[in-house]
């Protein structure tokens, strides 16, 4: 396969803002994200010669994956999943919509209340205040799961790369309480019955 | 009889299955061997069969499991039971009732620390407080399990399928809601109905009056130090019952009022948060599970701007050449001469009184240039010591160079 640098007008930009370890959104980095998905290809190969794997999710985001965390962003990503969960806790408590996080209006009232509510989950990850709220989202603005606009946080589509974690997660937590039952019937025919008040 | 230390160690060993098991004990009464042998093969799926009939015998031998009675099931041992759930934070649901009767319990109390004061009984006073305050530290005590107990309904109630009717998802949370929930609001109302607070006032103001008592007539220091340590956890008491009660009533007024939306993801979220409270968030989210992204800070060295700059300078470096000035001919048009000011003037006021000074000058210093013969008489004129008189005729002198017509002065002595 042969790449034209010369179509990949943006390869400049993009490698850029990625290897820094930010992630692109369609709506806020619309020229990049034009131009990533017109060449795709091209540039999904490139990047992976240099030893990038390029992640372009449908739900408008894209970004370098890989694995190794430093102990800044591993702190850095336990906040904001903590944080992250508490505010979609509350949003949910409100009825509010969970899905259409993007058009939530992050401001310091908001962060006040969730300091609040979810003092004591807070306070064990020392960051019971809105102050540190508010750092914890600057962080993440950085990297491009939030965006500072108009005084207040707004959540970027790349927030659905810890969405679809909690589910996987709360998946994979579910079935170990449950999964004796399965495997104790095989054994024992009494089990018939604990089984079915679990089910 | 259980050998507290070697329940202890046992314990520390077996804590994985334990821990599983407590989660477990929420629905299960008792479980059976082969139960038991699925849970460890599940805990610790690189034992043996063998090794995991062992740690089977071993939790029995040490007491970690018991025997039900009329029955070859075995239960977790009750004591370990209640002090590993209130290490993880599971509790059951307490009764508001018996918050009631504790609370009669205090007012008792506190009857008896009055009785005690007027008879100067110390050791019924004693005993007073030390009722008083174990009943205080066990409200206390309730107060953080129901609060733990109700979050636990919540996120029960928040993480079970969301497609489950509503009526069956809330059953637990509208029962904890109707038999706990309000009653205790009804206790601890502020206003006049409730008779937590005002008996929490009441005890404190007999605290207070007591240690009064006991420091303006003597006592043994440490009866008032006693007394005092109970009026702190009062204080403590008055703080935080208003504390647990608000935040029960923030958890389950959303399902109880339907407002909360349920779907996957607040259902998933409802649970994990559930996992955070009771184990943390580090052990919520073990290893590298969660999104990270590359932080490469490379350090690149480059040459700045300014040195750039001053490289391109260098290597087009010329050497600059100058010219020295060639030898002209040309005379400069204002001659330097020397001019001894001080023989001037000893030498005009040697002469005063002069008739003429523009005379006078040309006669004896006329080879000076016109500029300096003119500079000469104009510092001569303004001397302070002399008079100077302009003439009434003006006169006309031809200098070297050019000619001038003036009004010379006569100069006088003063």
């Amino acid at each position: 396969m042969t790449i034209d640098l010369k179509q990949l007008s943006q390869l400049q930009a993009l490698f850029r803002v990625l290897s820094s370890g930010a992630h692109i959104n369609r709506l806020q980095d619309s020229e990049l994200w034009l131009d990533l998905e017109k060449h795709y290809a091209s540039y999904e190969s490139l990047f992976s010669a240099l030893g990038f794997a390029l992640m372009l999710d449908g739900r408008g985001f894209a970004y370098f994956k890989t694995e190794q965390a430093s102990s800044y962003t591993g702190k850095l990503t336990r906040r904001l999943a903590l944080l992250l969960m508490l505010l979609f806790e509350y949003q949910a408590d409100q009825g509010l919509h969970l899905f259409q996080f993007q058009q939530w209006r992050i401001d310091g009232l908001l962060l006040d209340k969730l300091c609040q509510h979810y003092h004591a989950m807070l306070e064990a990850e020392e960051m019971a205040s809105a102050q540190a709220l508010k750092e914890t989202l600057d962080r993440a603005a950085r990297v491009g799961f939030a965006l500072f606009d108009d005084s207040s946080y707004w959540l970027l589509p790349a927030v659905h790369r810890y969405l679809d974690l909690f589910e996987e997660l709360a998946q994979a937590d579910k079935p170990e309480l449950e999964q004796l039952v399965p495997e104790a019937t095989e054994t024992n025919d009494v089990d018939g019955e604990i089984q079915e008040d679990v089910v | 009889m259980i050998n507290p230390r070697s329940l202890v160690r046992a314990l520390d060993k077996h804590w994985d299955v334990i821990e599983y098991l407590v989660a477990l004990g929420r629905d299960h009464i008792a479980f059976d061997r082969d139960e038991l042998l699925g849970v460890l093969n599940k805990v610790y799926p690189q034992d043996t069969e063998e090794q995991r009939l062992e740690r089977l015998q071993q939790l029995v031998n040490n007491e970690l499991l018991i025997a039900m009675s009329h029955s070859d099931s075995l239960q977790l041992n009750e004591n370990v039971s209640q002090f590993v759930s209130s290490l993880l934070h599971e509790h059951e649901l307490g009764l508001s009732d018996i918050l009631k009767a504790r609370i009669v319990d205090i007012q008792a109390g506190l009857e008896q620390l009055q009785q005690a004061m007027e008879s100067r009984d110390m050791a019924a006073l004693q005993n007073g407080a030390l009722r008083i305050d174990k009943q205080l530290r066990q409200i206390l005590q309730q107060l953080d399990q129901d609060s733990h107990a109700i979050q636990a309904i919540a996120e029960r109630a928040k993480s079970s399928d969301e497609r489950m009717p509503l009526d069956y998802r809330y059953r637990e949370v509208l029962e904890a809601y109707d038999q706990y929930v309000q009653p205790m609001e009804e206790l601890m109302d502020t206003g006049a109905g409730g008779n937590f607070y005002p008996l929490l006032e009441r005890a404190e103001t007999v605290l207070e009056s007591v240690v009064q008592v006991l420091t303006i007539q003597g006592g043994l220091y440490s009866h008032q130090q006693m007394l005092r340590q109970v009026g702190f956890r009062v204080k403590d008491l008055r703080l935080n019952g208003r504390v647990a009660l608000k935040q029960c009533t923030n958890t389950l007024m959303p399902l109880r009022e339907e407002i909360r939306r349920h779907n996957h993801l607040s259902a998933a979220i409802g649970q994990l948060l559930g996992a955070v409270r009771k184990k943390g968030l580090d052990r919520t989210f073990p290893g590298q599970c969660l999104p990270v992204w590359r932080k490469e800070r490379s350090l690149t060295i480059a040459v700045g701007s300014e040195l750039l700059g001053l490289m391109e300078q260098v290597r087009g470096y010329q050497s600059k050449s100058v010219d020295f000035p060639e030898f002209t001919d040309d005379q400069l048009l204002v001659v330097l001469e020397q001019v001894d000011e001080d023989a001037i003037h000893r030498h005009f006021y040697r002469s005063l009184p002069i008739p003429d000074l523009m005379r006078w000058l040309i006669e004896y210093y006329g080879a000076f240039q016109d500029a300096t013969l003119l500079k000469l008489y104009h510092k001569l004129i303004r001397l302070p010591d002399v008079n100077a008189m302009p003439n009434q005729e003006s006169l006309r002198v031809t200098l070297k160079q050019i000619a001038i017509q003036l009004h010379s002065h006569v100069m006088e002595s003063a």
